[in-house]
């Protein structure tokens, strides 16, 4: 079980990277659709990406405090 | 190096920010004769149209006087934005020399509350400490004023994208010309993106400084009480999302009005014709938008973050609304009751939907395009 709880600040910062890429090709997109006048399809995709860049946001600070509170335990306690 | 005055660290800022805002300290003291010799005539040339830029400049320069008086980081910052602005807008851009200021100045506002000449003489530095703690402060500075320098780029480049896209756009189509070359937009643009990086950076810097130096404490202290951990991406979120919704909602509100309520109504009162004309009915489509938007935009965070249990009860009645209005239709076109009810028109709705949605925007965009002429973004 520690084994896990070793691994789990990896996995959510993992995940984080992978909603921020995310975010970014989204962003891209609506930049696209902008282009072609497309000009709801644009604002939708913007949207979306901001979605995912706050979620990808609060996945990468939830990882480090999960690792400060893991790391931090077997320092010893307080810092 | 242990004796280091302290009036090094009240000189120092102020020395820094007088050498960057200099031209706008310069302005102050060549416009104060006008100034008092006529304040009346003075304030009158400020307050018409021509007068606007110098009006800028004034309030710059009383900014940058007080910065210079106070040390203030955010004083230096508030003058050294509103430069950029006025600034940028007569093409210019700041010297890079003013981030190295506003480096300067925090470090010693920094230090200012704490330090007392003389404390540096009781420690006993290794030069290894030394060198360990010089390479530190360089490389945090360094960073920071690459990322600054980094995100400058590209929104710079960005907004010369935008640009291009829209002197490019102009043949085909005005609408989006006029939105992408417009200064004010361009201007929401950059505000966006600040915010943006901002918002980006603050978290990325957080967690990294997390991951180097973890500490249990602070971390249960966060996890324990969620809203400290919450990184939403308020402002464009909001608006946009309001916008996307009630640019759906606004034609059926259209729709209705005009299908069903129009030909009861102009029974009963024939002058209603008169919102049949054209610049009514472009009129009332700007109303419902604007109307459907500020109902949605109150709404919207009840419906959208309640329970999944009411999210779901919504979704499935829209959906039962839909086949209903289906099997009315087909109940008004003839069919009988039964067949109505186990297969409804659904295709006459959509084209139906369709139609009025095409209508509508039709007659949205008319006026937006009016409009963005009337401005004189568009030619």
């Amino acid at each position: 079980m520690s084994r896990l709880a070793a691994v789990k600040p990896f996995i959510y910062l993992g995940v984080s990277v992978a909603l921020i890429v995310l975010a970014t090709m989204f962003f891209m997109w609506s930049v696209g659709y902008l282009e072609r006048a497309m000009i709801a399809t644009g604002l939708l995709s913007a949207l979306i990406g901001f979605s995912l860049l706050s979620g990808g946001l609060y996945a990468l600070r939830v990882s480090a405090y999960v690792y400060g509170a893991e790391k931090g335990a077997e320092e010893g306690g307080e810092a | 190096m242990s004796r280091i005055p302290r009036i090094v660290l009240e000189v120092l800022p102020r020395l820094t920010a007088a050498i960057v805002l200099w031209e706008n300290i310069d302005l102050l003291l060549r416009l104060l004769p006008r100034v008092v010799g006529g304040p009346i005539e003075f304030l009158a040339a400020l307050a018409s149209l021509e007068g606007l830029p110098t009006a800028i400049g004034l309030a710059s320069s009383v900014l940058a006087a007080l910065t210079v008086a106070t040390a203030s980081p955010m004083l230096y910052a508030v003058t050294l934005s509103i430069l950029a602005v006025a600034k940028g807008a007569a093409g210019y851009a700041v010297s890079p020399a003013s981030i190295f200021g506003m480096l300067v100045i925090l470090f010693s506002d920094t230090l200012r509350p704490v330090y007392r000449t003389g404390q540096g003489a009781s420690l006993r530095l290794g030069y290894r400490d030394l060198i360990k703690g010089v390479v530190g402060a360089a490389a945090v500075l360094g960073m920071v004023i690459l990322v600054a320098v980094g995100a400058g780029l590209y929104v710079g480049r960005f907004i010369d994208y935008m640009v291009s896209a829209g002197t490019r756009a102009v043949s085909k189509n005005l609408v989006l010309a006029g939105l992408l070359m417009n200064p004010v937009v361009r201007l929401i643009v950059v505000l966006v993106f600040t915010l943006l990086f901002y918002k980006l950076l603050t978290h990325a810097f957080d967690s990294a400084a997390l991951f180097a130096f973890p500490s249990r404490r602070l971390s249960i202290q966060v996890l324990r009480d969620r809203s400290g951990i919450d990184a939403s991406i308020e402002i464009p979120l909001n608006t946009l999302r309001g916008m996307i919704i009630a640019m759906a909602v606004a034609p059926l509100l259209y729709a209705s009005i005009y299908r069903v309520v129009m030909p009861l109504a102009t029974q009963l009162m024939p002058q209603l014709g008169l919102l049949t004309t054209f610049v009514a009915r472009v009129a009332i489509t700007f109303l419902l938008f604007t109307v459907a938007y500020t109902v949605v935009s109150r709404f919207i965070n009840r419906f959208l973050e309640g329970s999944p249990e009411s999210v779901l009860g919504i979704a499935v009645g829209v959906a039962v609304f839909v086949y209903a209005c289906a099997v009315l239709r087909s109940v008004w076109l003839g069919a009988p009751l039964v067949r109505a009810l186990t297969s409804p028109d659904l295709e006459g709705l959509g084209s139906d939907a369709v139609d009025s949605y095409v209508k509508f925007y039709a007659l949205f965009f008319y006026l937006v395009e009016l409009l963005l002429r009337l401005v004189g973004a568009a030619p």
